[in-house]
């Protein structure tokens, strides 16, 4: 029978049991990096820096963690933070906001415009369109679709209010709508 | 004024939001191989508490052991001559205490040595 994640995270508070650790790590790893390679926009060595950053942090602060959400969730709202500081930092030299220009929302994005044929294409294109949001609606869209997460657990892990979170994922929705324009059913 | 709802938008949105919400959750990112990240993680760890613990006594030992020393050499011949001196005294006298410079200077070392053992303490706990 497999431990739980309060079972693993009890070991590593009690013990300092390292391969407890390891074993959550494991588990949550592809999720924390998937949201952090979205929301870096497919800046896969970044976001796995971030992510181990983000599972050291954990690490330190496991005491902090009081159970009242799933340890995943506790996680990508680390990963979050981890995100943010590292667009304040890196800002004067890279381009992290994908805020879409106002012309380029009326006219629907090129790539769009375009239109390809297969699941593949339009997969593509949704990841195109997604690169082009606010890291904030992106992360909100991420955590409620990809995730499967609630608007609240979505709100606790993006350290915002519930409202917030519901009006990014509205908004993000209406630009995804636009940009993928030319993927609607006639 | 309002325009009056549209039964037919409405349902054509519900459709297209249901159509984009499928999209979304089919795109979620495919399983990512751990590929030595987990062992990175767990090399990047700061030291287990045991090792912590051992690092500490040896610290504030060594700091206690260094503090005294150091106090020792600071004070300079003077205080051999006196610690001589009191052991001598304390030679001649059998058990009798000594009046007041063995007592003074053992204070003093030890008062020396716990505040250098302290700061190793406070050292180890932040490197920690």
């Amino acid at each position: 029978m497999s431990l739980t994640d309060h079972d693993l995270i009890a070991r590593v508070r009690l013990d300092d049991d390292r391969h407890a650790f390891g074993e959550l790590v494991r588990r949550h790893q592809s999720a924390v990096r998937g949201f952090l390679r979205r929301l870096t926009g497919g800046r896969h060595a970044l976001a796995d820096d971030l992510a181990q950053e983000t599972f050291l942090s954990a690490y330190r602060d496991l005491a902090r963690y009081r159970g009242d959400a799933a340890f995943s969730t506790w996680l990508l709202g680390i990963a979050y933070n981890h995100f943010r500081s590292a667009r304040r930092r890196e800002r004067p030299s890279v381009e992290w906001t994908g805020e879409v220009p106002a012309e380029e929302l009326a006219a629907g994005h090129e790539a769009a415009a375009a239109p390809a044929t297969g699941a593949v294409d339009l997969r593509h294109d949704l990841a195109a369109a997604l690169a082009q949001l606010p890291r904030d609606e992106c992360a909100a869209l991420h955590l409620c679709y990809a995730e499967g997460l609630t608007h609240e657990e979505a709100a606790a892990a993006l350290g915002c209010p519930l409202g917030t979170v519901k009006t990014h994922v509205l908004r993000a929705k209406e630009k995804l709508r636009r940009l993928l324009r030319a993927w609607a059913p006639a | 004024m309002n325009p009056l709802p549209n039964p037919e938008n409405d349902d054509a949105r519900a459709a297209e939001d249901r159509r984009l919400e499928a999209l979304l959750r089919a795109a979620a990112p495919d399983y990512i191989d751990d590929a030595g990240f987990t062992a990175g993680v767990l090399g990047r760890l700061p030291a287990s508490r045991a090792v912590r613990h051992r690092r500490r006594l040896w610290l504030v030992g060594g700091a206690g052991v260094l503090g005294v020393a150091a106090a020792a050499v600071l004070a300079g011949p003077a205080l051999v001559e006196q610690g001589s001196a009191a052991l001598g005294w304390l030679a001649e006298h059998g058990q009798r205490p000594v009046p007041y410079v063995g007592d003074a200077l053992s204070l003093a070392l030890l008062v020396v040595g716990c505040a250098a053992a302290a700061l190793g303490w406070r050292w180890s706990v932040r490197a920690d």
